[in-house]
């Protein structure tokens, strides 16, 4: 095996190894489960539109159109019953309950603007 | 399904005991990998002749820093890659967010190829600067497209 060889092959053995183990990204919590009955409450959309740019834009992009960590939220189809859940347990990157009570009812009502497909 | 999920959450939890979020986890730690992967460029190039103005170590101490800033700078990156690999996985809904997978997908293989130039030997001189500058200009990119971004868009705190 000519010099040289060796580290070429590393390097295109690791490199597809991670793309491969990225594209599994075998510990993704994935989507909330519907919860059910669950009542969900909505408020304010525009008032949920600001807390939504200052808490949550972040990771879901401005508009919740996606750019960042997080998932892209509208167009989702993501009810507002699975918004809340996420909301309030949490999964991946996303701690649970950053937005409470009146609060979250306000970002649920944003998220269910846009969410819409 | 209900282990992939404890995983995710276990790993949130003990990475927020420290920090805010994973996200501002990631940010400080690919922070303190770069700024070893600083430290790293700095005594290769003392090693390469250059800095020794700057830098009045002795060789045997240099190689040390430049060994053990490695070590220390690999270690810094693999909770990042368990959360961007593992958890988040590849989802592409931006140009950052695309460069930075494409150099993730990348800069384990130069590391690889980079550890095992340097233990095999016997290369052209340039190989070496050419394959530790690849490796560090990736770090940076990674850096820029991730912890930067953070930085100056979400948060500049822990």
């Amino acid at each position: 095996m000519p010099k040289g060889t060796r580290p070429l092959i590393m390097f295109a053995g690791v490199s597809a190894a991670v793309f491969a183990l990225a594209l599994a990204a075998v510990f993704e919590p994935g989507r909330p489960s519907a919860a059910g009955s669950e009542n969900v409450t909505l408020g304010d959309v525009y008032r949920g539109e600001t807390l939504f740019q200052s808490r949550c834009a972040s990771c879901h992009g401005q508009g919740g159109k996606g750019g960042g960590s997080g998932p892209a939220l509208a167009g989702s189809s993501l009810t507002p019953v699975q918004v809340k859940a996420q909301i309030d347990a949490g999964g991946g990157a996303m701690p649970a309950g950053l937005v409470t009570g009146r609060d979250e009812e306000d970002v649920l009502a944003f998220v269910a603007s846009i969410a819409a497909p | 399904m209900d282990l992939l999920l404890d995983v995710s959450s276990e790993y949130a939890d003990v990475v927020t005991s420290v920090f805010s979020s994973t996200i501002a986890a990631k940010a400080w730690l690919a922070t303190a990998a770069i700024g070893l992967a600083v430290v790293q460029v700095t005594t290769a190039s003392h090693m390469w002749g250059r800095l020794r103005g700057v830098i009045r170590l002795s060789e045997p101490v240099v190689h040390r820093i430049h060994r053990w800033s490695g070590r220390l700078a690999f270690l810094c990156t693999l909770p990042v890659f368990f959360h961007c690999v593992f958890i988040l996985g590849y989802d592409i809904p931006g140009v950052r967010v695309g460069v930075h997978a494409v150099a993730g997908t990348f800069v384990y293989g130069v590391f690889s190829a980079k550890v095992l130039i340097v233990r095999e030997k016997g290369y052209p001189r340039w190989v070496y600067p050419a394959v530790g500058g690849t490796l560090a200009g990736t770090l940076a990119l990674l850096w820029a497209t991730s912890s930067l971004w953070y930085f100056t868009n979400v948060r500049f705190g822990f």
